[in-house]
């Protein structure tokens, strides 16, 4: 099945997170779930990447660097927010030393000029493997609409 | 006799006074150590043998009117901890430095003053934990900041500002914070000469959550979620280790099934820990079918996981005084199933992996912890026990139903990569025998599953200390009427990080990322930072240099 | 070694489950997201009680009162689903709440709120006030003007009552004492 004409390569970015969903990505491409037949593919670096897997609550020490993580993906930029912490802030919503979620990241770089063009969510803690695969399929349908 | 009197005969007779010292139970003593003598009290629980486990700093104004330093040490060949309690001036909490009779000890000290804000005589003081830019008479802990205050008084720069720290003839590879080789947002920095590491920095604690802080906010029943999440791997060990402290805080008696039903879940993570770490060993060495292999295999465990808790990896089913789900015999059935399945997979995938030369090669000689070093780090879990230092909170200082079942502790001499990753591989066939005695005891065990009548006393301290996969947990409670007064966190990878400079002097570049990962660091659970003095194998360092992306 | 690895590879076979094309491996264990059911909630707010993570909130908006789930923060430990006395909360298995429009994340209803009679603020909603009117019913016990109060108003009612109260004691005292 192919998900779209091209492949989709994507960037493991964690701000902060408890590990819960980040080895969830990882367990959706090992065999089991095996996300590489639907053509997705993890790469090492933001500028190949079309999709940030964003998990975490933005931590102030990790900002900075994730900012210029974005910042050097190239457009159309998509971002898909994996996991409570992600997505609102999960548990740590209330706490000082992170932003709560990727609402308010994105405020942050609004206010910055870095735009994302799209975004997805996928909450649940930790976000299952089918929900991230989900996630992604849907992401990448908005995205190609959008950008036809 | 108990060993508490024991251990309270030894040390009277090493010349502290017996009425400072209190029996708080069979297993556990506290000392009250003027300021003028820890070091020296510190010196002689190091020479007796005791191993530094965690060391928390509480604001006690409101209590009794001083900030308070609590030493936790433990004697593991009696299982009994001594906790040695240091009263520090409430205007200007001043102690003395230890980090020189207890090396161990170091980011512990630089912790207090970041986050309590006490000074240490006779050291430098840097930022561990806050980022560069925190302010300076803010510290997070002290009861009279409020989460909503430091949220006002700080916001967090959104521009790098560029790490500048250089060398001249010694080379610099920052390895982070987002790195193929991490999945987590950490930052080492290593000091080359050659292809030979001569050094290596640690900078991260980048994943702080503020989560001990946040838990003064909430009741002791919502905090074992909290505590699960502190890390995504090993995250239930610090459910029931939280869960243990309140217990051991307020003396309740936890019934026998709830005991054994957090141990099978505890062997259940142990197994998904230790076959994640296999894969990830197996990806860092370029040996993916290995990777592909372990994570296939781990996913029977994760939906184990999964009929017995109803989640994959978040369990969620401990409560103070229990847990809040049964499990049924059904599902015992299925558990059996599935460990007979492992059984049969597991050995065949490490006999095939081990098989592979270049595997075998790059993990034997690689990455090697003496035991001296061991002991003065005072590290725990696999990374201790491939070095020769037979230490397992499970065996020395007995929980949940550890006590009744029986098991080995795998312990290997050489301190390699190999002995690390052979220890695993043996706990891995000890973890599968314990499933399956705890299946068999929870056929036979009937009874409640939580023990919810207790009475909350505030004031109390507690320890709760479980055995995770990458070591010991070690958490210290003191009560209050609906929160916790003080929770202090301490995961494996807090004492484990340091031992690295250890094991990586003079190793290959190539060798670094598999060494990094041998003690199986888990970051969201540490989060620490080391900072050196920037002298690096004799070379002062004098210019300076953007190392990120500069 | 490479006979080892190949019977490995040939002895597991294809490990890979075709989601979505195959259904997921999913046990009826799982505790997935809660579905809300609007026409049983009363807006007692028992759930925002428990929650650890804040996911369940309720908040008075104007004449309003907003039970609203976040479904991005929850945190699927179902503790609300065994606290809501009205059955409102439905535990599923489902995994599926992904979207790529924030606001589908959110549930919510909106409770028409009760005014206090004295004060008129908005303290409970009107299915609150009529479910504990109808359990009061039940028990044969009398509904006293007193209840219909906001908690504010019948703290200051219960002081004056019981100053009143105070007042005549010590007049009965005095009297007592004249005597």
């Amino acid at each position: 099945m192919a998900l779209s004409r091209r492949s989709i390569w994507v960037f493991h970015l964690n701000t902060g997170s408890c590990n819960g969903c980040d080895i969830e990505i990882l367990d959706a491409l090992t065999p089991v779930h095996d996300v590489e037949r639907l053509g997705i593919k993890l790469v090492a670096s933001p500028r190949h990447a079309d999709v940030a897997l964003l998990t975490g609550p933005v931590t102030v020490k990790t900002l900075p660097m994730v900012v210029r993580a974005l910042r050097a993906m190239p457009r159309p930029r998509a971002v898909l927010a994996i996991g409570a912490c992600a997505c609102g802030g999960g548990i740590w919503h209330y706490s000082y030393p992170h932003l709560g979620g990727f609402e308010n990241l994105r405020k942050l770089l609004d206010s910055m000029g870095i735009v994302i063009d799209v975004v997805g969510y996928v909450p649940g803690c930790p976000a299952r493997p089918e929900a991230i695969i989900d996630g992604i399929i849907k992401l990448v349908t908005r995205k190609e609409g959008g950008s036809r | 006799m108990g060993s508490a009197a024991r251990v309270l005969e030894t040390l009277v007779s090493s010349g502290i006074d017996r009425s400072r010292i209190e029996v708080l139970d069979d297993r556990t003593l506290l000392v009250e150590v003027p300021r003028n003598e820890l070091r020296n009290v510190v010196a002689t629980l190091r020479r007796l043998g005791a191993r530094p486990r965690t060391m928390a700093a509480c604001d006690d104004r409101s209590r009794d009117g001083v900030y308070r330093l609590l030493y936790v040490y433990a004697f593991d060949d009696l299982g009994t901890t001594t906790i040695l309690s240091v009263a520090l001036d409430p205007r200007k909490p001043v102690a003395p430095t230890v980090i020189d009779v207890d090396p161990a000890l170091d980011w512990y000290e630089l912790e207090a003053w970041d986050l309590m804000g006490i000074e240490f005589e006779g050291r430098k003081l840097r930022r561990l934990i806050l980022p560069e830019d925190w302010p300076s008479n803010l510290h997070p802990l002290r009861k009279d900041v409020s989460i909503e205050e430091m949220k006002k008084l700080y916001k967090p720069l959104a521009t790098w500002r560029g790490l500048e720290i250089g060398a001249d003839s010694v080379a610099l590879i920052p390895v982070g914070p987002y790195h193929p080789a991490l999945h987590e947002p950490e930052l080492f920095v290593l000091y080359l000469r050659g292809e030979k590491v001569v050094d290596i920095d640690y900078l991260g604690f980048m994943v702080h959550r503020g989560i001990e802080k946040l838990a003064e906010s909430m009741t002791y029943d919502k905090v074992p979620f909290i505590a699960e999440r502190i890390c995504g791997i090993c995250g239930y060990a610090h459910s029931v280790a939280y869960c243990q402290a309140v217990e051991h805080a307020l003396r309740i008696e936890v019934p026998d099934r709830a005991r054994y039903i957090r141990t099978l879940l505890l062997e259940v993570e142990r197994i998904h820990s230790h076959l994640l770490w296999i894969g990830v060993a197996c990806h860092l060495l370029g040996f993916d079918t290995g990777f592909m292999h372990t994570w296939r295999i781990r996913e029977k465990v994760m939906v184990l996981a999964e009929k017995l808790t109803g989640s994959r990896k978040m369990y969620g089913i401990n409560i103070v005084g229990g847990v809040r789900m049964d499990i049924d015999s059904d599902k015992l059935s299925y558990a059996e199933k599935v460990i007979e399945e492992l059984r049969r997979e597991v050995p065949r995938l490490i006999s095939a992996t081990i098989s592979v030369p270049q595997v075998r090669k790059r993990l034997s000689g690689t990455g090697i912890l003496e035991k001296s070093d061991a002991t003065r780090y005072a590290v725990v879990g696999p990374t201790a026990r491939g070095s020769g230092v037979p230490i397992d909170v499970r065996k020395d200082h007995p929980y949940a139903a550890y006590g009744e079942l029986s098991f080995r502790v795998p312990t290997y001499s050489e301190g390699d990569n190999m002995a690390r990753t052979m220890v695993r591989v043996e706990e891995l066939e000890e973890s599968f025998s314990i499933v399956e005695q705890t299946i068999d005891a929870l056929r036979k065990v009937g009874g409640w599953i939580a023990n919810e009548e207790y009475e909350i006393v505030p004031g109390r301290l507690g320890i709760g200390s479980v055995e995770a996969p990458r070591g010991e947990d070690i958490h210290v409670l003191i009560t209050d009427r609906t929160t916790p007064y003080r929770w202090r966190v301490r995961a494996p990878t807090y004492q484990n990080l340091p031992a690295l400079r250890a094991m990586l002097r003079d190793c290959d570049l190539a060798d670094a990322p598999l060494t990094i990962a041998s003690i199986d660091p888990c970051f969201s659970c540490t989060d620490r930072i080391l900072i050196l003095d920037l002298r690096t194998g004799g070379v002062t360092i004098r210019s300076v240099r953007k190392v990120v992306g500069g | 070694m490479i006979h080892r690895i190949l019977a490995l590879a040939l002895k597991s076979g294809v490990a890979t489950v075709r989601y979505p094309r195959q259904p997921p491996i999913l046990t009826e264990e799982f505790r997935g997201f809660l579905v809300f059911d609007p026409t049983k909630c009363v807006g007692c707010g028992a759930c925002t009680r428990v929650c650890p993570a804040n996911a369940m909130n309720l908040e008075i908006r104007g004449n309003e009162i907003v039970v609203e789930y976040f479904a991005g923060r929850c945190i699927l430990c179902h503790l609300c689903f065994y606290a809501c006395p009205f059955g409102a909360l439905v535990a599923t298995t489902s995994f599926d709440r992904t979207t790529t429009n924030f606001e589908d994340l959110f549930d919510r209803v909106a409770h028409e709120g009760a005014a206090c009679p004295s004060c008129g603020s908005i303290h409970a909603t009107k299915r609150l006030i009529q479910f504990v009117d109808l359990v009061l019913k039940s028990e044969g016990i009398e509904i006293e003007d007193r209840l219909r109060l906001c908690p504010e108003c019948r703290r200051i009612e219960a002081l004056r009552a019981l100053n009143a109260f105070r007042i005549g004691m010590e007049r009965e005292g005095v009297e007592h004492g004249v005597e």
